[in-house]
Formats: structure tokens, sequence, C-alpha cells
């Protein structure tokens, strides 16, 4: 395993491997950060660093094993946060992996996800080269969006070595109204219905017996009174305030909720969709929540890696391997290897230096 | 910005070949493909079908109006009205040239002595937007506008904006031609900028009519010139490059909204290295090898022959 501790190590790392790369942050997402077999690891996690804030312009730079944890730590002295609730920073996981991995938490709702917070990157290509993408401002239509092209690519199109990302302003107050709505058929309806509220909400989520959360943020003057508004959406509204409600959605963020000996899988999915998803993960006992106004499914899978890729198949439906052991992570109808992506990794990794997408 | 409303893509590629990127859902796995696709201005082949998030219409809606002496006294109020944490869904900011023009165009109510006129607009759920509302006016009232109007109703809330959305055509009573220019600074250095801005106007004796979503740092000099005299447009070209390059040099960028094209072009060696351009290239020419599908934009002449 390598461990640059800069860029210019990174670039002699990549020009040294003498197998394909593997490129790990925080190694919180085991099933894309373990070597399963010869490759050469290059572990990121001493290459930390924030290289600029400017908390008036509301962007920063950091390296991109920075810990998403000391970033967020920095954000909130000014006040400011990362609002797609960046998932698993209390267990180490780091920015870079974080987007390579293209995740983001509950809060993905309101002001969109990873994708759509990222400004600017700078990578290492596989052969060495230090390539950048986008800019330092927060609008920016100039050449190709390389910066979102990095999203999700797992670090296989080259070492993403830093990022440029856009903040906002933390709100002052949240607050959190639960539903039982008595199964997930219609809590699924409700679901449907509220995302054509008016009211701004910042999360929302749902869970297979039937509990819909609504979370709202902002200025704390008015929040009773909004909360208040949302709780007459349907009747049996309980409203939570305080650390508790913090509580409830740390540990959404944070996969608590995730038993150790199962795999984390997500699953993109719309709402529709669900009923019959959890029909057939209710059979197996699955653990799983459906986040992001029902677009996103998290699945703690106890069985086999086979079987829910045959399970996701069947549905329809593809689905990422986070957490697991390392091999197969396309799961399900893997759209993601179209024609289209084997020609960006062409572009991108014509050599094969990096692992396949 | 468009790229986030977007979820899916149904594409024809230069081979021939179809593909379907993103799909219906918000979130996805694997390298985001429908990002890359949105802003590649054509090259990479054409979008058939196109998946978009929808937002419910905002419930609420409260606009302002703020006139001051200069351009840096409203610069300073975007900055306060920035750090505040409030996010407004428009910040806009004219010039004094730009409000003149306005006004005999359309007739907004703009004060013309203004030294620049700044409307701010707050949406979303009624509670919340009176609140912040509340908030807005006190930084506004601190922010040494010499006079506020805040719209009552949608009648001169529509007024407000009537002046803003007829920028554009109204420099036309103002200038036989005019060059739309499209940059992004840093938004701590929107008032280095315009001071610049205003410098080369003078120097190159070319009249320069700003107007910009200073929230976001993006500027739009339209630069005024009158096509009939020989040499004016070339001249007029100079200063519109002059100011993109300058925005480079703060930190920014050649395009916020409008792309490179074939007008900026040339411009992209500014802002992006060699070896950054050299990958893009590579990228077209992995997904268009014969260079059918809109060849010409983006990239400098020299650079796509030369690969």
């Amino acid at each position: 395993m390598l461990q640059p501790k800069s860029v210019k190590e990174v670039q002699e790392a990549v020009n040294t491997a003498s197998t394909a790369m593997l490129i790990r942050g925080g190694g919180t997402k085991t099933a894309l950060s373990t070597s399963s077999g010869n490759e050469t690891v290059i572990d990121l996690s001493n290459l930390s660093g924030i290289l600029e804030y400017r908390p008036e312009e509301f962007t920063f730079t950091a390296l991109s094993g920075t810990p998403l944890e000391n970033i967020i730590e920095m954000l909130e002295e000014n006040g400011q946060w990362l609002p797609f609730d960046p998932p698993m920073a209390k267990v180490g996981a780091t920015i870079g992996g974080t987007l390579a991995t293209g995740l983001s938490g509950p809060g993905r709702y309101r002001f969109g996800g990873a994708r759509d917070f990222i400004l600017g990157v700078k990578w290492i290509s596989g052969v060495g080269e230090m390539l950048s993408g986008g800019a330092q401002v927060v609008k920016n239509v100039a050449g190709f969006d390389f910066p979102k092209l990095m999203i999700g690519s797992l670090g296989r199109l080259g070492v993403i070595s830093e990022i440029t990302l856009k903040v906002f302003p933390k709100m002052n107050s949240f607050g959190t109204v639960e539903w039982d709505c008595g199964g997930i058929v219609d809590a699924v309806d409700f679901v449907k219905d509220m995302t054509r509220t008016p009211i701004d909400l910042f999360a929302l989520d749902l869970d297979p017996d039937g509990i819909v959360r609504a979370r709202l943020g902002g200025l704390s003057t008015t929040l009773n009174k909004r909360l208040a508004r949302l709780s007459e959406y349907r009747d049996g509204a309980n409203i939570i305030l305080g650390d508790g409600e913090l509580h409830l959605w740390e540990q959404l963020r944070e996969f608590l909720w995730l038993p150790n000996d199962c795999s984390l899988i997500k699953v993109p999915i719309t709402p529709d969709l669900i009923p019959q998803l959890d029909a057939y993960l209710a059979d197996s006992q699955s653990h799983r929540k459906y986040s992001v106004g029902g677009n996103i499914a998290w699945i703690g899978w106890s069985g086999t890696t086979q079987d829910i890729d045959t399970l996701l198949s069947e549905l329809g439906l593809g689905g990422l391997l986070i957490i697991g052991d390392p091999g197969t992570h396309w799961l399900g109808t893997s759209s993601v290897i179209t024609i289209f992506a084997d020609k960006v990794k062409r572009a991108f990794d014509a050599e094969g230096r990096f692992l396949p997408l | 910005m468009t790229s986030n409303h977007v979820m899916g893509i149904k594409a024809v590629l230069p081979d021939g070949n179809l593909v379907e990127l993103g799909g219906p859902s918000l979130e996805n796995i694997g390298p985001d493909l429908v990002g890359l696709f949105v802003g590649s201005e054509g090259l990479f082949g054409i979008a058939l079908e196109i998946t978009l998030r929808l937002l419910p219409i905002p419930e609420a809606y409260r606009t302002v109006l703020a006139a001051y002496t200069s351009m840096e006294l409203a610069g300073n109020a975007v900055a306060a009205i920035v750090a505040s944490g409030l996010l407004p869904g428009a910040m806009e900011i004219m010039d004094n040239l730009t409000v003149q023009a306005v006004e005999e165009s359309v007739n907004a109510g703009y004060p013309v002595d203004a030294g620049a006129v700044l409307i701010v607009e707050l949406e979303g759920e009624s509670s919340a937007v009176e609140e912040e509302f509340v908030n807005l006016q006190e930084i506004i009232n601190i922010s040494s506008a010499y006079n506020v109007r805040s719209a009552r109703n949608e009648i001169e809330r529509d007024l407000i904006w009537k002046g803003r959305k007829g920028a554009f055509g109204a420099l036309g009573k103002i200038s036989p031609a005019y060059i739309v220019q499209d940059g992004v600074v840093p938004r701590n250095q929107l008032g280095a900028a315009l001071a610049e801005i205003d410098n080369l106007s003078q120097e190159y004796g070319v009249r320069v009519a700003n107007v910009f979503h200073a929230g976001d740092g993006n500027l739009h000099p339209n630069v005024l010139f009158d096509n009939r005299e020989d040499g004016m447009l070339e001249k007029a070209e100079a200063l519109a490059d002059e100011i993109v390059k300058m925005c480079v040099r703060r930190g920014g960028a050649i395009t916020g909204e409008h792309g490179v094209g074939m007008e900026k072009r040339h411009l992209m060696t500014d802002m992006f290295s060699d070896q950054d351009i050299n990958q893009m290239l590579k990228l077209t020419t992995e997904i268009d090898p014969n260079g059918i599908a809109n060849s010409g934009k983006m990239f400098p002449v020299d650079r796509v022959s030369g690969i």
C-alpha cells in the first residue's frame, strides 16, 4: 500500500505502480476501498489539509484525503455547512472518498447532492499528469464539467487530489415532524403528496414500517409556526426538537441502524417502486431505509451479494455495494457501464492503469 | 443552474449509438455522466429526451428595489446580505447606464440618477419569507441605499422585474449594437472587477453597461458600440475579451451561463492549461472520432486540428 503525503508523491506513486491501482480514502466504504487481489492500493489518508477557505466567498478547497469531520468542524466555526449531509463523517470518511463514491445524506433532498456542490477538481491521471476541471467560483460553464464526472467515479478515472466545493450558511434551527402511516404503501403515497407541498422540506425520509419524517430548517423565530403548519398535513403528527432531533438524523447519516454483519447497498429508486422492493426485502428480513423523498433505498443485506444482485435485477433496479466484500460492486441492472461510460474511461485511462469502472 | 435540475438524458452519440444517462431518480450511481453531458455544447451528440426535476412554485415572494449612489455601495449591500445567511432567489445589480436605458424603454420607475440599482427577491413559504424579509430590510436600511421600494403586490413586483428583464432589449435604444459579455469573478472581487471594467471602458473609449447576478459573481458587461463605424466592432470585441481575461486573472471563469461556443473558444487557453484542454479533446476524439458533432465549438481551431 502506498501512502503519498503530497500531490507530488501521488504522481510518483502512480508512476511506480506495477499493477492496476485502487484508490482509497478513509477506508469506510470497504467494498470499494479494499483490495481483492493484487491491485496497488494508493491510500490518500495522508493527503490531507485545507488549501483555501474563504468564508465570505462560501467556498473551500481541500486535499482529497481530508477527513469530513475536519471540514465540518471548520465550516461550523463560521456558521456554514455542507447541506447534502455527507455520510459517515464520524467514522472517518474523507471528502475525496465521499465525492468519488457519490454519496449524499438525507439533506440532499432540499439543496441537491454532492454533485451540486462541487465546483472544481484536480486529479492525477494514470500517467502521472496533474489535470484539472471546473473553477473556484460558484458559477461556471466553461469547458466540460469534469468536476461532476468525478462524482461517483470511484477513483477509477484518475486519483482525485484536490476538490473545491461551495458551502451554505447553516440554518440556525431544525425540527422534524413524524407520522406513522401504518405501512409502506400509505407512507409512499403520503411522501408523494409531501413532495408537492409549498413548505420547504429540508429532508423527507420514510421507514419500512410506515414512519414518514419531514425535516425543516430555518430561522428559529418561525420554526414552530412552520412545524405546526406541517403537522396539519396528516393526523397523528409528532413533533421532534432538540438533541433528539439532531440524533435522529445523525443516525440516518451515519448508518447507525446498520448491523455490523450486514453489507450496505445504495439503490437509486423512485417512490412508486418502493412498495415492490420493500415486499422482497421484508421477506428476507433485511434492514432498510428510504431517503431523499423516496429516491434512495439504503439496504442492509445479510445474504450473499449474488442474491441481492439477482433481486435487484428482477426489479429492474441498479445498486452500488458500499460496505461489504470487494469484487463486485455494481449490482442489479447496472446501467452504469454504458457505451458512453466506456468511451469516457478510454479517454481518461486508455492504458487501464486504474481498475475498470 | 440548469445542470442541477437535469436527472436523465436520452441521447444519440455521434457514432449513432443511443444512450440513456441518469434516469427518473434524483440519485445515481456511477460517474455523473448526466452532469458531463450537460454543457457539452453539442460535442457529445444530440439530446433527444430530457428528464427534469421540478419544484413547487414558491408560495410567497418579497421583492425589494434599492438605489445606491455607486456600484460599490450596492456591491457592499450584496456582501452584507450574503454574509447574513439569507439565500435570496435573486440578487441583480444594474449600473447607471443600464438604468437610464431601462427607464427610457420600459419605464419601470427606477431612479434614473442612481449609480446602481439592486433588486433582491426572497422566495419560499410565506412565514419563512416574511421573517427573512424583516432581516433583509434591516440590512438594506443600514446599507446606505438612498431610495428603497418593496413590492406590495404582484403588480409592483412585476414592475420591478419588468426593468431588469427588459434591460438587454433596452440597451438597443441607447446603442446601435452591443456585445453581451458573460464572465464570473469570486464574489469578493466584484467591486474591484467593476472598477477595472470602468477603467477599461474609459481606456478604450467604449461604453459598457453592467447588469449582473450579484449573488454568484456573474457579470454581464454589455459593450456598446456603433457597428456602422469602421473598426468599432473589432474594438468592442477586444474590450469584451479584455474584460473576460480580467475575470480569469481574478480567479473567475470566462463564462458563467452563456457557454463558450465560437465566440469564446480562443479564450479557453486563458482559463485552462494545455494539458486540461488536451484531456477535453481526448474525450471528444473518443466520442466523436470524425468530428461531426457541432465541431468548431468550445476549442481553439488550431488546437482541434492539432490533435
